[in-house]
């Protein structure tokens, strides 16, 4: 049992992070972006071929956007709305592919820890953002080399 | 239930009539404890360990781990800007490498030995107050990574629902770190540094424990 749930939240809690380093506006439109994004891709009828390719592009997306938190703010509000649209594409396809759109609804208003962390940027505590994006990175790695390698924990088990 | 059946066994030295009925009363004793409630476990996982508690509680499982990274935010402590966050930052980071390698097999020097090592190592810089500068910090810190991260990605794949499991366990290491870090806060003090540098000294001491156990084993 995989799911989708987890790395729906994680890649929507990754761009919150990065969106915290962005203007609010930009963050807004970004977030606007990746939802729309996200239920039109969700309502694709996807080929499960394609689900081991999703998950690492998935997983690549929350350490680009993860790294570009260490970037200069300028950076980040560059890349913020292609990869927010990114991300939109990747959590979509996720909850299409599961078939479980409740995942997608959860997972979206995670992406509005920018808020919380807009704040702590303006404060000067940008760095809790930092240390939280190495997290997302390090989780990121672990499960791209878990979903290169053949393991007893993806096998479908009795309840798939 | 033994000491239930004593006491009906001097019962019924006391009153004879209440032999007779032992059956009887045994048989309402487990018809008794039948209707005890008791959890169902079916469906419970699927016999592996694995989601994100079972792999947030790994790290607090293991002492050797969970001092090393505890001492990783105490030592950033005592080192300073830009250490004091760039070493919480690296060593999931390098973790995970050490993770990879972990789960492609690639031949590294003994984990268990280097894992201990790493205690040793850590507890002596907070003993000694060790300040070293950035790039030997990070390079100590990043090498100590690696194996504390081949380590558990040894372990992950076997895990059900690897990304919870990894996803746990990440999180509480930085949360280790971070706990580190808070402990450090009380080097302001001269006692709170003695009672820092005391700890490395234990920690230094555990390590050695560890690293004579890693040899003999």
């Amino acid at each position: 049992m995989t799911g989708s749930m987890l790395p729906s939240l994680l890649l929507c809690a990754t761009i919150g992070l990065l969106l915290s380093f962005t203007t609010g506006r930009l963050g807004c439109f970004a977030l606007a972006g990746m939802a729309i994004t996200a239920a039109v891709v969700a309502l694709l009828p996807l080929p499960q071929s394609l689900s081991d390719a999703i998950l690492v592009g998935v997983w690549l997306v929350v350490i680009v956007a993860a790294a570009l938190a260490y970037f200069p703010p300028v950076v980040a509000q560059r890349w913020a709305l292609p990869l927010a649209v990114v991300a939109g594409v990747g959590a979509g396809s996720l909850s299409s592919l599961s078939g479980r759109t409740s995942d997608l609804i959860l997972a979206l208003p995670v992406s509005l820890l920018f808020v919380p962390g807009r704040w702590l940027v303006a404060k000067g505590y940008g760095l809790g953002n930092r240390i939280v994006a190495s997290w997302m990175i390090a989780i990121a790695m672990l499960s791209t080399f878990v979903s290169l390698t053949p393991t007893p924990g993806y096998k479908p088990d009795h309840m798939e | 239930m033994l000491r239930v059946l004593e006491q009906m066994e001097s019962l019924s030295v006391s009153a004879p009539n209440l032999q007779s009925r032992r059956p009887i009363l045994v048989v309402g004793l487990l018809l008794m404890l039948t209707a005890l409630p008791y959890p169902a476990m079916a469906h419970d996982g699927t016999g592996l360990a694995g989601g994100v508690a079972a792999g947030f509680s790994h790290p607090l499982s293991g002492f050797d781990h969970m001092l090393a990274m505890v001492a990783v935010g105490i030592w950033g402590s005592f080192l300073g800007r830009p250490l004091i966050y760039a070493l919480p930052i690296l060593f999931p980071s390098a973790m995970a490498l050490g993770g990879g390698l972990g789960m492609a097999g690639v031949p590294i020097p003994p984990v268990e030995l280097g894992i201990a090592l790493s205690v040793v190592m850590l507890g002596a810089m907070i003993l000694f107050a060790l300040r070293l500068p950035v790039v030997p910090a990070v390079a100590i810190v990043a090498i100590f990574a690696l194996f504390h991260g081949y380590a558990h990605g040894m372990e992950l794949p076997s895990a059900a629902d690897p990304i919870g499991y990894s996803a746990g366990f990440v999180l509480c290491t930085g949360l280790l770190h971070l706990a580190g870090i808070g402990l450090g806060t009380v080097r302001a003090s001269r006692a709170g540094t003695l009672a820092l540098r005391s700890v490395g000294g234990a920690m230094a001491m555990a390590g050695i424990w560890f690293t004579v156990w890693a040899v003999a084993a």
